[in-house]
């Protein structure tokens, strides 16, 4: 025999005693069995990932979602919570959020179960979960029409009738594991004011023929979470991308982590986000963000919330910014041409759509791949000095295209002047912090 | 019902034949995922995506006995594509024991399969971990046997000349 001969044949023992560990490789079945079923429920789904956006008009702060499509919890967690009853279908709900998971876990979950049936269909409310910052709202709709196609817009009330100070987020219902049923989760944020003792959800057929309402009201068990607010002060200045960030202080709910920054006012750059935006705790585990709340001068950016991992150590970690030039903000458009004066290069106008009394923009923005904002406008007045608000705001990560509805804007004279609120642009510039979780 | 019933099954639109198949085949497509990306995190996100993509192409599927070598297929090119977009993400916590594949009793060649290339490292999972045959590896890699075989030729050669290197280092201290 060859001495090639003998090293290959040593290298195949080599190998058959590695088969045998690679053969004793523990799966995690439960978890792959539902990596398969999150798999087969992905591709019935089929939807484009468009979310809708809805702001209240009385909160001066926008909520502005964030599309990473890189958050997740480990699965062996996933899995584990999972096993508790009742809490499949709110786990893949919420699997991208690891805060929320172990919030959970501590029976923080409120169980609702109030529904309302008629003409054929129910909507149930199954349970909340809430702190002083932020509710999420679990429900479940039962032979609704077309429910994946966002037929469906949420109103959230107090015990007097009148809309919560709120921001929120809820995108189309998912279809469940019965076919029939869909399930989602309503995201509220509580930045002017405390959830309600009370509380009503409406779901509100679009269709302007029939016009169904579904409402629901149960109370909000506020003593679940009361006092476990932990305040953090930070005070330290970072320069990304030759702009000054100012981050002042960390502030954790059970459900999240609110950080607190402010742009400097001699920044060259208005800041819109920071990307891909994460807190590393000493294992080298990433809370991520998933939205923010933009203000004047800065911005509170809501994390995953480590309340029930305590970290020893946490680090800011940042990949760049969402900014545009502060000379560029503001952007005059003739809504009939679509030509566009100012603002960014890379803004391009699509068209304009009149809706009713509403005028609906559509913008497409190139480099806005990993996006970690949409768009918007403030300030915006036609030719005469009138002023008009935004009453939703789109955007399509897939496409890099942007939708802004302007509220009563068909009655709009002449060119549109507006200034640039949030922009899905980046730069890239690495940066981090340390943030003193014991201080 | 025989695999090849379930396909036929789940390609008219019956997903609960479709779940079934895809359990068949569950843990294989783990411990291959794993061989390749390393974590449990990610070779669960390999099943689920290539379950993903394997319903959404099953009418395409034209052999219902070749579902096993498809999907395997399928879990193959996701986790190739995978690993070059790893390089920008890296965080995934990890809650499990380590097994005996992730402590080797011989780390040497643990870590030279591990350094493989793509091409060899598939015919080293499929041939040697997952025993398959020949023809199987061809059909799953839709290649001639003839290529299969030179490959396998090339993989040992690459895993020799690594080991050879590291012992050869070792002497020289």
């Amino acid at each position: 025999m060859s001495d090639e001969m003998k090293s290959f044949e040593a290298l195949e023992d080599r190998l058959s005693a590695r088969k045998t560990e690679y053969d004793a490789m523990p799966v995690p079945d439960a978890a792959a069995y539902q990596a398969v079923q999150a798999g087969i429920r992905q591709a019935a789904r089929k939807r484009k990932s468009r979310l809708r956006w809805v702001m209240s008009s009385i909160s001066a702060a926008a909520i502005i979602l964030v599309f990473t499509g890189c958050i997740r919890v480990s699965p062996a967690f996933a899995s584990f919570v999972e096993q508790l009853p009742g809490m499949e279908g709110i786990v893949s709900m919420i699997r991208q959020d690891k805060g929320l998971m172990m919030a959970i876990d501590q029976s923080l979950l409120q169980k609702v179960g109030v529904t309302d049936e008629h003409d054929g269909a129910s909507v149930t409310v199954d349970s909340i979960i809430t702190d002083e910052s932020r509710m999420v709202i679990f429900y479940t709709m039962k032979g609704m029409k077309d429910p994946d196609k966002g037929m469906y817009d949420i109103d959230l009330l107090d015990r007097d009738g009148k809309k919560l100070p709120v921001a929120f987020s809820y995108s189309s219902p998912k279809p469940a594991s019965e076919s029939g049923i869909y399930e989602d989760k309503i995201d509220v944020s509580f930045t002017q004011s405390l959830p309600p003792q009370e509380l009503t959800v409406v779901f509100k057929e679009r269709d302007k023929e029939t016009n169904y309402n579904w409402k629901v009201t149960f109370p909000v068990d506020r003593s679940l979470t009361k006092g476990m607010k932990k305040i953090i002060p930070v005070n330290q200045t970072m320069t990304v991308d030759g702009q000054r960030i100012h981050v002042k202080q960390a502030v954790l709910y059970p459900t999240r982590l609110v950080l607190d920054i402010e742009y400097d006012r001699n920044n060259t750059k208005k800041i819109f986000g920071i990307r891909d935006l994460q807190l590393v705790d000493e294992q080298g585990r990433a809370w991520r963000t998933d939205s923010s709340s933009i203000s004047g001068s800065g911005s509170s950016v809501f994390f995953e919330s480590m309340y029930f991992s305590a970290p020893k150590k946490l680090t800011l970690q940042g990949s760049g910014l969402s900014a545009v030039d502060k000379d560029e903000l503001v952007i005059s458009i003739d809504p009939s041409s679509g030509e566009i004066q100012g603002g960014p290069s890379s803004l391009k106008f699509l068209k304009s759509t009149v809706q009713g009394k509403n005028l609906i923009l559509e913008f497409s923005i190139a480099n806005a791949q990993n996006a970690t904002s949409g768009l918007s406008f403030t300030n915006i007045k036609d030719s005469k000095g009138n002023p008009f608000e935004i009453n939703e705001v789109g955007w399509s990560p897939s496409v890099f295209e942007a939708r802004v509805v302007i509220k009563n804007g068909a009655a709009a004279k002449g060119n549109l002047t507006m200034e640039i609120f949030s922009y899905p642009d980046q730069s890239r510039a690495p940066f981090s912090i340390e943030i003193p979780v014991n201080p | 019902m025989t695999p090849a019933q379930l396909t036929i099954a789940a390609q008219k639109g019956d997903a609960e034949a479709f779940a079934a198949l895809m359990e068949m085949h569950q843990s294989r497509l783990y411990r291959i995922a794993y061989a390749y990306l390393h974590n449990e995190g990610d070779a669960l996100e390999a099943i689920q995506e290539s379950t993903y993509r394997a319903y959404r192409k099953l009418k395409k599927l034209k052999e219902p006995s070749y579902f096993a070598t498809w999907l395997i297929r399928i879990l193959l090119n996701y986790c190739a594509d995978e690993r070059k977009r790893k390089s920008r993400f890296s965080h995934v916590t990890e809650i499990h024991e380590p097994s005996s594949w992730d402590r080797p009793a011989d780390p040497d060649l643990a870590a030279a399969v591990s350094a493989l290339d793509r091409d060899c490292k598939q015919i080293i999972i499929l041939s040697y971990f997952e025993g398959f045959s020949l023809t199987e590896v061809a059909d799953i890699l839709e290649i001639p046997a003839g290529t299969v075989k030179s490959r396998l030729h090339r993989a040992l050669g690459q895993l020799r000349d690594q080991l050879e290197t590291k012992g050869d280092v070792t002497h020289e201290r």
